[in-house]
């Protein structure tokens, strides 16, 4: 099925556009004069200070996209790196330095087929008389140990990977005989196990590729989203997504997940955001994306340490530098910085 | 200002879709049984027999697109395929006569990467569904080098793909002031360019923050300048020339209604008049797309929805009702006999019994 011809892409990008114009900047619902003038950083516990400095400001970097997702820090010799990110509007994937020079690194990175305007999940338009748009690009990104991308395609319904010669491998896109349905996010044990939040027919589950085999590994969830391990890799965390609650499971030798248990629950919170995208520092603690819209920080204990607030809702999180103590923040339409004083996990090297 | 690096892009389309599935195909609001059912070909005058077999059928070529436009015919040794733009997709598509399809460019009319900011909205054909936008690149056509000349919609210009695949960008401005959509585009033999422009390649029309030309109006690219040639028409669509090129037909979009002008030694236009008038009718369909045959008769897309063909005289011999609106249509086969018909989701072909001008060799 899956057999497209290709024979005159190559020269199409030479006119790609570096940046929308200023007065496009205008209409994205950023407002940085507001970040600044309410602190972002609310410390609930005297232990956040450790993490955040509370005077620690929110970095616009850049600007003018539709729905971005899956931001991932990647490390360059010496003192650079990059992010790359997910625009799931454009079904691309972008690379974007920490001062702000943005590329394409991966077009049609989601839904691969030609009729893109018969796929995709609805989400508001930016405007308030804005027509809805559709999800067709790729979602959660992540490295494996090789140091290549992992992309769950989200509306390309699979888990690919970019190999080394820049050739695109379909590692999963079945679970018992079904299409998958939108795959949200992907993460990678150390051990190359690799786990990823996807529907197939009725299930919505995290499920495991491992030696080449899919299977479901966390089902007892009625919606699923992002995914972290605590540094240990002992504990696998679920985002709910729009349930507003996180789960974590033990993860057992044959890298299976047991032992279900509520680790943290905001469902009582109204506010814009939900749990979509996470990260775990070196301490165990979880970064996370929630109402507020805000990213929350949570001890392993399940302590809310505070609270990292934002102009625009937050689909994912990295932590990024070369010393992994800056967090890289998709919202939306703009990708923030926030120095913080605590390095995260690196999965970059 | 233009200078995006692509840096993998290569590696992508290799899990590209050949086609939409069968359930797809049942939702593009075309049905084959309803054009086999009512009367396809319909004479108002003897002559339309001598162009069109009463008894010609719509074939279709292959549905499940978004929104079809710019249909050219390219001829190869005893065959050929055809060229066509999908403005939902921003992408130009290459259709054999037997239906095989594969992409011909990607990224062919807008080449930002906000794609969702630009374009002109249009529903979709389908109750219930929400409206798409026109961001892909609009009308075709091909010069006499044979290299592919292409009305940009939402790029704002008039591109062309030279024989070794670069993209040039031919226009993108008038006194300073750049386009809002370029619309249909041709190529006269001295190789004088005329094309139409409006304010639809951008989200916001006439009110778009971004518009800077005032002028909708044809526009002819001679010697590397751009000069305003028809000014007196509010809407500006298709163009096509009469056989011997003395005469240029100007569709008025939304307005149904064509003008012919004469073209003068130095290319320029005059003596504007009314050539056809559909303006009393009301039903779906518009002076958008046109071709003429080698006869001089225009077939021209219009209320029905239909192709009208209209003689030189301007009298109207005929109609081919069509299963959806139609944008554009091409002569093509190696014989030029047959029409190539952009029916927004739809490609269809029918055959004649005269040729159509050729552009292709």
């Amino acid at each position: 099925m899956r057999g497209w011809i290709l024979f005159a892409a190559g020269f199409a990008f030479g006119t790609f556009l570096v940046q929308p114009s200023a007065a496009q900047n205008k209409d994205t619902g950023t407002k940085p004069d507001q970040v600044a003038a309410n602190k972002p950083v609310v410390r609930l516990d005297s232990a956040f200070d450790a993490l955040v400095s509370p005077d620690a400001e929110l970095q616009k970097i850049k600007d003018g996209f539709g729905f971005t997702e899956g931001i991932t820090w990647v490390q360059k010799k010496g003192n650079s790196g990059y992010v790359l990110f997910s625009d799931m509007w454009t079904n691309q994937i972008y690379k974007l330095t920490p001062e702000g020079q943005l590329s394409l690194y991966l077009d049609h990175s989601g839904y691969t087929g030609f009729d893109i305007f018969r796929v995709g999940m609805a989400s508001p338009g930016q405007a308030p008389n804005e027509r809805k748009w559709y999800q067709i690009g790729s979602n959660g990104l992540a490295l494996d140990r090789q140091g290549r991308l992992l992309i769950a395609t989200n509306t390309g319904a699979s888990i690919d990977r970019i190999e080394k010669n820049g050739k695109r491998t379909i590692l999963a896109d079945r679970y018992d005989g079904n299409r998958l349905t939108g795959s949200n996010d992907v993460i990678v044990k150390k051990d190359g196990a690799i786990y990823f939040t996807a529907g197939a027919g009725d299930l919505r589950a995290v499920f495991m590729i491992k030696d080449g085999k899919v299977s479901a590994a966390v089902k007892d969830m009625p919606a699923v989203n992002g995914l972290a391990f605590s540094p240990d890799e002992k504990y696998l965390y679920v985002n709910a997504s729009v349930r507003n609650y996180v789960r974590r499971y033990e993860m057992q030798p044959d890298d299976t997940p047991t032992n279900g248990q509520m680790f943290f629950d905001m469902q009582d919170n109204k506010d814009p955001g939900i749990t979509d995208g996470m990260k775990v520092d070196t301490k165990g603690n979880v970064w996370e994306t929630a109402p507020g819209p805000a990213i929350v920080v949570i001890s392993p204990e399940g302590k809310h340490l505070g609270t990292i607030r934002l102009p625009e809702i937050c689909a994912n999180l990295s932590f990024g530098d070369t010393d992994s103590e800056a967090l890289y923040i998709a919202c939306r339409t703009t990708i923030y910085k926030l120095r913080v004083k605590t390095p995260g996990i690196r999965y970059s090297f | 200002m233009r200078g995006f690096v692509l840096f993998a892009a290569g590696v992508v389309f290799g899990a590209f879709l050949v086609q939409p599935s069968a359930a797809q195909d049942k939702d593009t609001g075309t049905k084959p049984a309803q054009v086999a059912a009512d009367k396809l070909v319909v004479r108002l005058d003897p002559a339309f027999d001598t162009l069109v077999s009463p008894d010609a059928e719509l074939q279709k070529i292959k549905g499940g697109f978004g929104f079809t436009e710019g249909i050219t015919w390219v001829q190869k040794g005893n065959s050929g395929y055809v060229l066509f733009s999908d403005m939902w997709t921003n992408q130009i598509y290459k259709l054999t006569p037997e239906g095989q399809l594969s992409l011909y460019l990607d990224h062919s009319g807008y080449t930002g990467f906000d794609i969702f900011r630009v374009g002109m909205a249009s529903p979709d054909p389908n109750p219930g569904e929400d409206k798409w936008y026109e961001f892909g690149s609009n009308g075709l056509a091909l010069d006499r080098q044979g290299r592919l000349v292409i009305a940009t919609w939402s790029g704002r210009s008039i591109d062309r793909i030279e024989k070794n695949g670069k993209r040039t960008i031919l226009a993108d401005r008038y006194d300073g002031k750049r386009f809002g959509g370029t619309n249909d585009v041709i190529v006269k033999k001295d190789g004088a360019i005329y094309f139409t422009d409006g304010t639809g390649g951008m989200r916001g029309g006439n009110q778009d923050p971004t518009k800077e030309l005032d002028q909708r109006g044809v526009f002819m690219l001679k010697d590397g300048k751009v000069s305003l040639v028809v000014k007196d028409m509010p809407a500006t669509n298709g163009l096509a020339f009469s056989p011997d090129e003395k005469y240029l037909y100007v569709n008025a979009s939304q307005m149904n209604y064509v003008r012919r002008y004469e073209v003068q030694p130095d290319d320029t236009l005059t003596n504007s008049q009314m050539f056809f008038d559909m303006r009393d009718d009301k039903a779906r369909g518009i002076t958008d797309g046109m071709k003429v045959d080698t006869k001089g008769n225009v077939w021209e897309t219009g209320p029905g929805p239909a192709i009208w063909v209209i003689s030189p005289e301007g009298k109207h011999l005929g109609t081919l009702r069509l299963p959806e609106v139609s944008a554009n249509l091409s002569f093509g086969d190696s014989d030029s006999k047959t029409l190539y018909i952009d029916g927004r989701t739809t490609i269809y072909k029918l055959r004649l019994k005269t040729p159509g001008i050729r552009y292709s060799f």
